[in-house]
């Protein structure tokens, strides 16, 4: 034993890794387990408590503390509101009543009751204590589901004529303005167009006379009771699922799980976000980072062959060294403001200015946009890809090259049929590395063209093919519902289960490339050459 | 396409250099000055003019006159379009004032007959959507001062939305008096714009002469502050105050001058006391114990020439200021003066128009001088970001950021030293838990960690690396700010227990069997978890013990002799402070503080109330300084790693082969060469630290503070970015000092992230070499 202290600086120093592990674990964990808490179906309580305001609260305990509890009560429409918070010593007693059911309703939440009875067209009532009820239920259920379909896709055909019509009222605009500016006479295109525009109108509102005659036809009711006692009536048209979740089993809930994360995939969010789906989020943020790469990797491979390929002076490559690590560590709000200032008004205002010279107050280009904010990420994004692309450029055998020019190619040829084919994964690694940056990044975004709420997706069959569209991203949609949300308690569950998705699609991502690299790494490790 | 690739090593550098070029642009009209014009100049007949006065446009000014006619000039057409008389009856006028925010005019007759006129400017559109003004003048109001053997010396009016003050000064051989009428706007019914002026007060305020001499006078657009000169040049501040004016403060300048020229600026708040060849002084409304009051607050440079003339914009808190042939233009705010200059003519009145774009000056020559001004960031300069301004309203010069207000009258306060303060604060305890977590853990991990496990830690850091700052910002916000909240006791045993039971259990490891040391040899990370878990969970159980043997928070009385018990509270700091304004605010009191015997244990409260050290936040810079510490912590260990394993193994070898342990190898030989690399991960982690964003938005309050309070937030650089671009309106001051902002932690990054590559590439150098 040489020395008492030998060991202490070596524990110390693996102090730090042992915290950053943990510290890392449990940041994982609490991702993952509030993400599945807020898609697993939790048991409805009827507790009977003490006090004589609330003598019975039927709920989903959320939160068990010492003092009190926390109960998900929904029914925000009867209540004003949908947690209730509960001292322990007031309850008396717990049951999960078999009969409760929780539904998703597509207005004001969920709703926890017991049913009472179907009402169906004026004379027909089904009791909810006979044997055949559930089953009703489930047929006029699904029932109504048809109609809402039938509903939505009417609506869907209305938003067309309605940008139909303001097309064509562009183009009256248009014509308006080269008449005053050019002195043509083109009195006879604008006569066309309006006339066309009348018969949108008519058509538009031939639809809106049908979906009314359709929301008129709501007949079907669900008559129920909740744990104040109240009896209320709710058209089963406003109801989107429904589950007698106390009668479910360890499968059922299972089920109902996954079914659950799938609708949030597929869905599009309902009452400020804090209902129904994420898809449009998913669907911007793949988008973006579709665009972003296929800007960013032609640069950064460029960038890199020429460091590695073309320049031997010591000189610029350093000073093209500084600057791409420059480029790195540049925050990444300075590139949103770049990109706001940069590509928005400048850029941006200049194309409106040339493109749509009539249209004054209405930018299109200058305005925020997912082309403005995929090009501000690929600046971003422009290190991640060179690094790498080096990196791979690196790993290519000095053997092979050197046949290959022994064998007559040009340079370029070399590049072209040896490099760039075998250092394809590593670029690859650069591409995925930089769409996970991409995806996860929220501050430049926020300065360049997202949204909480999209009125369409960012994409289109003609030109502009949706580029100048505003979107939703997944990062923005945490902040703002984490952040902005009137309702940061309620809408919790749902940022949580927005963090699972992303952090799962981010970490598959990264996991994605460091796999391919080791692979890349270990391929030319044994490689002949 | 082979050509093509040498361009893009060009184009890398294009972007860095271009994004610096963009946002410098971006700043640069920040630091000019006005551009200052001549734009049009026109011969007129000789008036013997008494006003000049504009249209917000510039198009049709007009000139008032001794004859009592008003002119209007048509810039357009170069020549007087129209004319109309205000005189009736033949009436002597003997004073006149003319008030250019409302554009009214007020003339008074020998006999005390006023009247009121308004100048209106209506802008009608042709069908070529051509702009024509057309000028006219009504009277709104008109009345009578009964003097009666009084001389009226000067009169005094002002008109705003909520009403109209007319004043006057008049003498007779005893006394000299101020009187006072003020008139509201009455709405009679339906379907009329405007209603009859009801008058709402009548006052007159008398001295005798040998006590006051009234001379000049002026009053606030506030309509309830009077300013009177009287001929010792003392000023005398009559302020309206439950509905009457009363002689509230006398003012003394520093050269008592009766011929000084008082003026006020936008708002009504400050005045502009100007004489010439002397400093420009400032005074402005400040709220003080006994009420408002005049105080001096700043001084302007010198002005050069006698017979000043004095007009000030009504955009903005800018003034033009002319003396005989000279004009100059300067900021109330940030006592910048914005142009200054020689005239080609000598000024005989002067004008500015509503937008503030265009000065015209009718000159002793009879031409009418139009001149243009364009000025489109008065308010910045570098004293308005970097120093201290004393703003209206506030007690003292400050930094301050404030950009956006309610009402019309805000004016934006644009200091960035609070943001700058911020970004710092933010960093430093983001520094303070990150360097050495990260650092240690790079030590460990290489050179002492079992050679299998490398790689997995390393990828493990990159999975930590890649959590979006959106996440880590929504869980530092809504989780982990609630949970540590009641518990900083614990948090603050655990901080310190832990290392202490490290550093003991180090030491008794020495003790346990030789085959357990050998196995544990590069696994010591994973023995220390359970450790690290299990006194965790003691300390944290201990917490409340430790809260109530040294946060307790005592409760005191405030207790009057005569009233008994006046005030119940908690905290010796805050009970002392509220004795103190107490006894300030109610003299007669005799008050003694008594403790209660009551004592709570809580922290939060123990921190603001009983030791008063600051403000205690939920979300505070601990909760923002461990999760931006969490964002920062893999960048500082994968550079630092890579340069630590980096050192060749030949210097270790030979470190150990000499006798030293694995320790002493690690601090002696591998450590002082590591260095410069690990001093480049560290700078690359300021960067990053400095510039993150979404974290600092999402877990501060965003207040901007300058203290170095824990328990309380910060605005950074970023965040401010990020929250205020979005709603700035392009091309304005706002916008441009948010690119200031842009442009500084570029520029503060780009100096790290530079001088961590130069350090990165001598050691790379350094590498080779050995």
């Amino acid at each position: 034993m040489r020395n008492k202290f030998e060991q202490t600086p070596i524990w110390f120093s693996s102090l730090g890794l042992s915290f950053s592990i943990l510290v890392i674990s449990l940041l994982l964990m609490i991702i993952l387990n509030n993400g599945f808490r807020a898609f697993w179906a939790k048991k409805i309580a009827l507790v009977e408590t003490s006090s004589n305001q609330h003598p019975l609260i039927a709920g989903q305990i959320v939160k068990n503390s010492e003092q009190e509890i926390q109960i998900f009560t929904g029914n925000k429409d009867a209540q004003g509101f949908s947690f209730q918070y509960l001292p322990i010593s007031e309850i008396k007693k717990i049951t999960y009543p078999k009969n409760y059911v929780q539904a998703h309703r597509y207005t004001y939440g969920d709703a926890i009751f017991i049913p009472i009875e179907l009402q169906i067209g004026k004379s027909k009532k089904i009791n909810a204590t006979a044997n055949h009820f559930q089953k009703e239920l489930k047929k006029h259920f699904s029932i109504q589901k048809e109609r809402r379909k039938l509903a939505l896709k009417e609506r869907k055909e209305i938003g067309k004529i309605n940008d139909k019509i303001a097309k064509n009222a562009d183009k009256i605009e248009k014509y308006q303005y080269l008449e005053k500016k050019k002195g043509k006479n083109l009195q006879e295109k604008k006569a066309n167009l309006e006339t066309t525009i009348q018969k949108l109108t008519k058509e538009y509102l031939l639809i809106q006379a049908n979906l009314e005659k359709m929301e008129e036809k709501q007949d079907t009711f669900l008559v129920y009771q909740i744990s104040t006692g109240e009896i209320r009536k709710q058209a089963l048209s406003e109801i989107d699922s429904y589950h007698y979740i106390n009668q479910l089993g360890l499968f059922g809930k299972i089920k109902l799980l996954l079914n659950r994360i799938f609708h949030f995939i597929i869905e599009e969010p309902r009452e400020a976000n804090t209902e129904g789906g994420i898809f449009p989020a998913i669907f911007g943020t793949f988008v973006m980072t579709v665009i972003m790469s296929i800007a960013v990797t032609p640069l950064g491979v460029i960038g890199a062959l020429y460091l590695k390929e073309y320049t031997k002076n010591g000189y610029i490559v350093r000073f093209i060294r500084v600057c791409i690590n420059n480029l790195a560590g540049i925050p990444s709000i300075v590139f949103g403001v770049f990109g706001l200032g940069f590509f928005i008004y400048t850029f941006g205002g200049g194309l409106d200015a040339f493109l749509y010279p009539w249209r004054n107050n209405q930018p299109v280009w200058g305005t925020g946009g997912i082309l403005w904010a995929s090009l501000t990420l690929a600046l971003m994004t422009l290190p991640v890809v060179i690094v790498a692309t080096e990196e791979a450029l690196n790993a290519v055998p000095q053997g092979i090259k050197e046949a290959a020019i022994a064998c007559g190619c040009s340079k370029w040829q070399m590049i072209q049929r040896i490099v760039l084919p075998a250092s394809a994964p590593g670029i690859l690694t650069g591409m995925i590395l930089a769409m996970a940056r991409g995806a996860g990044e929220v501050a430049p975004l926020m300065l360049v063209g997202v949204v909480k709420l999209a009125p369409s997706l960012p994409i289109g069959a003609e030109f502009p093919f949706g580029l100048d569209k505003k979107f939703m991203h997944l990062g923005f949609h945490i902040y703002d519902l984490g952040f902005q949300s009137p309702d940061s308690e309620a809408a919790k569950p749902m940022v949580f289960a927005t963090i699972l998705v992303l952090i799962f699609l981010i970490i598959l991502l990264n996991l994605g490339a460091i796999l391919l690299r080791s692979h890349l790494r270990k391929k030319y490790q044994s490689s002949a050459f | 396409m082979a050509k093509a690739i040498p361009l893009g090593g060009v184009f890398i550098i294009i972007i860095v250099f271009g994004i610096f070029a963009f946002i410098f642009s971006q700043i640069l009209p920040l630091f000019q000055k006005a551009n200052f014009k001549a734009k049009e100049s026109f011969k007129l007949p000789n008036i013997p003019a008494l006003i000049l006065g504009v249209d917000e446009w510039s198009e049709l000014p007009f000139i008032y006159d001794k004859n009592q006619e008003i002119h209007f000039f048509d810039i357009h057409k170069g020549e007087f379009i129209s004319k109309e008389s205000l005189a009736i009856n033949h009436q002597k006028i003997v004073a006149h004032s003319y008030d250019s925010s409302s554009q009214t005019l007020c003339t008074i007759s020998e006999n005390g007959i006023f009247k009121v006129h308004q100048i209106e400017y209506k802008a009608q559109f042709s069908e070529n959507l051509e702009r024509k003004i057309h000028g006219s003048v009504s009277e709104i109001i008109s009345g009578n001062f009964e003097i009666s053997t009084q001389k009226i010396l000067s009169i005094s009016h002002r008109k705003n939305e909520d009403g109209l003050l007319v004043s006057i000064i008049s003498q007779n051989k005893e006394n000299s008096s101020l009187i006072i009428k003020t008139f509201e706007e009455g709405f009679t019914g339906l379907g009329e714009e405007k209603g009859a002026w009801t008058e709402m007060l009548s006052q007159t305020i008398t001295y005798p002469l040998e006590k006051f001499d009234f001379h000049k006078f002026s009053t606030s657009q506030t309509l309830d502050s009077i300013l009177i000169q009287e001929s010792e040049g003392k000023i005398l501040h009559f302020y309206k105050e439950r509905d009457k004016f009363k002689l509230s403060q006398t003012i003394i300048p520093q050269n008592q001058d009766p011929f000084a020229k008082i003026d006020f600026i936008l708002g009504g708040f400050s005045f502009i006391y100007s004489h010439p060849n002397q400093e420009q002084i400032a005074y402005s409304l400040i709220q003080t114990k006994k009420g408002p009051r005049y105080i001096q607050v700043k001084s302007f440079e010198n002005l050069p020439e006698e017979n000043l003339l004095f007009t000030y914009s009504q955009r903005n808190k800018s003034f033009l200021c002319a003396g005989e042939k000279t004009l100059s233009i300067r900021y109330y705010t940030t006592t910048d003066t914005r142009w200054s200059g020689e005239l080609p003519f000598s000024i005989k009145l002067l004008a500015l128009n509503k937008k503030g774009n265009s000065v015209l000056f009718l000159s002793k020559e009879n031409t009418l001088e139009i001149y243009e001004l364009k000025d489109p960031h008065p308010e910045s300069s570098f004293s308005a970001f970097f120093q201290k301004i004393w703003y209206e309203g506030a007690k003292e010069p400050k930094w301050t950021w404030q950009s956006t207000g309610g009402s019309n009258e805000f004016e934006a306060k644009l200091s960035i030293i609070p943001l700058i303060f911020g970004s710092l604060k933010g960093t430093l305890y983001a520094m303070l838990f990150s360097i050495p977590i990260a650092i240690s853990a790079a030590i460990y991990t290489s050179q002492f960690i079992h050679w299998r496990l490398k790689q997995w830690i390393k990828s493990t850091m990159e999975i930590m690396a890649s959590i979006p700052s959106v996440v880590l910002g929504f869980l530092a916000a809504l989780w982990l700010a609630p949970l540590i909240e009641p518990f900083i006791p614990s948090i603050i045993l655990i901080a310190l227990g832990i290392p202490l039971i490290i550093f003991i259990s180090s030491i008794l490891w020495n003790y346990a069997p030789v085959h357990w040391k050998n196995n544990i040899n590069g696994w010591e990370w994973i023995l220390l978890i359970p450790i690290i878990l299990i006194t965790g969970k003691i300390l944290f159980e201990l917490g409340p013990s430790f809260e109530n043997l040294f946060f307790a928070v005592k409760e005191f009385q405030i207790i009057d002799v005569k009233q008994g018990i006046i005030e119940t509270l908690k905290g010796t700091a805050n009970a002392q402070k509220e004795l103190l304004q107490l006894s300030k605010l109610h003299p007669e009191y005799v008050l003694t503080l008594r403790e209660t015997g009551n004592i709570v244990a809580d922290f939060r409260l123990w921190y603001s109330e009983e030791a008063g050290i600051g403000a205690f936040d939920q979300r505070n810079s601990l909760v923002v300084g461990f999760m931006m510490g969490i964002a920062v912590i893999p960048i500082i260990f994968t550079i630092s790693e890579d340069t630590l394993s980096n050192v060749p193994n030949s210097l270790k070898s030979a470190s150990m082969a000499l006798g030293a342990s694995p320790w002493q190898t690690t601090r002696r030989v591998v450590f002082p060469i590591a260095l410069a690399g690990i001093f480049s991960a560290i700078m690359i982690g300021f960067g990053r630290a400095i510039g993150e964003t979404i974290i600092v938005v999402m877990a501060t309050g965003n207040t901007p503070v300058l203290d170095w309070n824990i328990f309380n937030g910060m605005r950074t650089l970023s965040a401010n970015i990020a929250m205020e671009l979005p709603e700035a309106p392009k091309s304005s001051t706002h916008y441009r000092t948010l690119f200031l902002g842009a442009f500084l932690l570029f520029l503060i990054t780009f100096i790290a992230n530079t001088f961590a590559e130069i350090l990165r590439q001598r050691i790379s150098k350094k590498f080779k070499a050995l």
